[in-house]
């Protein structure tokens, strides 16, 4: 019996933060029916940022929460911005920036590995960008002259987001090198007895931050103003526009909010497993992307509840099973939803989204 | 010197030839018949496995256990198609992923037949330049008079539009299944010239990234377009090759590289027609 409910606190624990990550990917398939695949890397960066502000600025674990907020917000809007909106939306701007965007992240790729003298001194370096500003240029231009095309594609959007992936990664273990990062202790809880079972506090207290940002969340989609013209644009973003709401900020503002919720997920990662890996991304945000189909992606309550039943299945899977089957029990349960029922718990043919 | 110099390019051609036949398939599943696929590394080592067990555990010949290897890929293709391919888009590419991931677990978790993680080692080397080039010609061929088949015309009808291919009297299903198993079998013969090339296999040399890796070559190529494949899988072969020297961001590279793709040319370098989903 303390095994079970040991499992079971195991998998609400593990729950809170899949749902965390999950409610991005639904919110923004909601906004603009796109699988964000870097939404896993964000949640990644967020976890290493926390890191650093414990490491070198203050353990406080409220200033450690905050940043990486915030570093996710602003990197999940910076995504959207040079990632996806060009593709939406191909006016010159917005072009001009994804250029920009690739530019800087290729310098500061360049400075994480050599001192600024070398990029000055080095040929190869300026044969390097010649080349590449070149390769630049051409795209834009032939790509101008023969697209004209006003709107892209849904395989396009998915390309463009395993690429953000790709780059969010390794630009992290550019950073911070390859190797693994051990977490601090930023927060120390003793073990807390309830009827008489010891649990651990730790696991309580993920649990609960994990609900508190839930609820946050709730009240920011239903009560505000922006959360209402969230609404209006995963409904039907024309109408949306013809009631004077801007659904590129909108857009903008989904993503920031979402990547927030994966950020404050990575911190709690971070304290939970005490290691930080640049590549844990991939497979949380794989199992977080499962947890949001399971709910029916698109719906917020089905993103919560996918979660932690996704969760208990594998903790139970892993517990009473066979730990190496932890991801095949994932996966299969993902391609049985697909087949039985591809709207998941929570959707249906006329489903609220968001 | 020069003999060094010239098995290493020797080495990048077979390793090019390889992933031309392998994202051939590719381009027969995501631009042919437009349905996004993120596990065809899944079916390639499905065909890796097969023929390395049957070359090293029942003493086949090469060319048979090539044959068997194309055969066990497209009965996995056939397997998942059959429930999966009535999904679309966005769902399909997941369970495409989740597929691929299972098949890893799976060979990760047979360990009398596949070693798990080790992997197995000491498959006889059997690929020579010559063999390859041969082979991915031939797939290439195969492919052009598919795609300008009567067969083919109707993949690129279900790609232009489902619904309306449906209402001309094909078989949407029926074709999707026969195209995806056609594709799965182009990436076991890439999966058994991978395994008797590097002599060594790991389930981890089939993760997801190598389908990302493979679809990254089509995209860049341009999807639909065989000329695209060949360039494609060429400059994202030999480019990281030749830039030894700033290894390190080779995979960001990668993924910036697909990003402005996608955002400047959608359809590609050598792409002529946009892919709808």
């Amino acid at each position: 019996m303390e095994i079970v409910l040991q499992q079971l606190l195991n998998g609400l624990t593990l729950g809170g933060i899949y749902a965390l990550i999950a409610l991005g990917y639904t919110m923004i398939y909601g906004v603009v029916k796109l699988i964000n695949f870097a939404h896993g890397d964000i949640f990644m960066a967020g976890s290493f940022v926390g890191l650093f502000i414990a490491l070198k600025i203050s353990a406080n674990i409220f200033a450690v929460m905050f940043g990486a907020l915030l570093f996710c917000a602003v990197l999940g809007f910076l995504t959207e911005r040079a990632a996806y909106r060009p593709l939406r939306d191909a006016n010159p701007r917005n072009m001009i920036f994804t250029a920009v965007f690739v530019l800087v992240i290729l310098f500061i790729a360049f400075l994480s590995q050599n001192s600024l003298k070398t990029l000055f001194a080095s040929p190869k370096i300026w044969i390097g960008t010649i080349l590449f500003l070149a390769f630049t240029i051409w795209l834009v231009a032939t790509g101008a002259k023969r697209g004209g095309r006003k709107e892209s594609s849904r395989i396009n959007a998915l390309i463009s987001a395993i690429g953000m992936s790709i780059v969010i990664s390794n630009m992290v273990g550019l950073i911070h090198g390859p190797k693994r990062a051990a977490y601090p202790e930023i927060i120390k809880f003793s073990e807390i007895n309830i009827l008489g079972i010891g649990f651990n506090g730790l696991q309580i207290f993920i649990i609960l931050s994990s609900f508190f940002l839930m609820a946050a969340l709730y009240i920011i989609v239903h009560k505000t103003k922006a959360g209402t013209a969230m609404r209006a644009v995963s409904q039907n973003m024309n109408a949306a526009r013809l009631m004077g709401i801007n659904p590129n900020k909108v857009v903008g503002f989904t993503f920031a909010l979402g990547s927030a919720l994966a950020g404050a997920a990575g911190v709690l990662v971070g304290i939970f497993y005490t290691v930080a890996d640049h590549t844990m991304g991939g497979l949380y945000g794989l199992k977080a992307f499962v947890a949001a189909v399971l709910g029916g992606i698109g719906s917020i309550p089905g993103a919560m509840l996918g979660g932690f039943v996704l969760a208990i299945a594998e903790v139970f899977g892993v517990g009473f099973l066979d730990p190496q089957l932890r991801d095949a029990i994932a996966f299969g349960i993902l391609i049985i939803i697909l087949v039985a029922r591809p709207a998941g718990f929570f959707g249906s043919t006329a489903r609220e989204k968001v | 010197m020069s003999q060094i110099f010239n098995s290493y390019l020797l080495q990048i051609i077979t390793i090019c030839s390889i992933n031309i036949i392998i994202v051939a398939g590719l381009n027969l599943v995501t631009g042919v018949t437009g349905q996004l696929s993120l596990g065809h590394a899944g079916f390639m080592s499905v065909g890796a496995y097969t023929a390395a067990i049957l070359m090293m555990k029942a003493g086949l010949p090469f060319f048979f256990a090539l044959i068997a290897a194309a055969a066990s890929a497209a009965l996995a293709g056939l397997c998942l198609g059959l429930p999966l391919l009535r999904l679309r888009g966005d769902y399909l590419a997941i369970a495409t992923l989740g597929f691929c991931e299972i098949v890893r677990v799976v060979f990760l978790y047979a360990r009398s037949l596949t070693r798990g993680a080790v992997g197995i080692s000491g498959i006889p080397y059997h690929t020579s330049v010559g063999l390859t080039i041969i082979i991915a010609a031939l797939s290439l061929i195969f492919m052009y008079n598919l795609e300008n088949s009567r067969f083919g015309l109707a993949l690129k009808s279900i790609r232009e539009d489902e619904l309306a291919a449906e209402m001309m009297g094909i078989n949407v299903i029926k074709y999707k299944i026969i195209a995806f198993a056609i594709g799965s079998a182009f990436a076991g013969i890439g999966g058994a010239l991978y395994a008797c090339r590097m002599t060594i296999i790991t389930p981890a040399d089939f993760g997801f990234m190598k389908s990302i890796e493979q679809l990254c070559m089509l995209v860049l190529g341009g999807m639909g377009s065989l000329m695209g494949v060949v360039v494609g899988v060429v400059i994202l072969t030999a480019v990281p090759e030749l830039l030894r020297f700033a290894s390190e961001y080779r995979m960001v590279m990668y993924g910036l590289v697909m990003v402005m793709i996608m955002a400047y040319r959608p359809q590609g370098l050598f792409g002529k027609i946009k892919v709808n989903i």
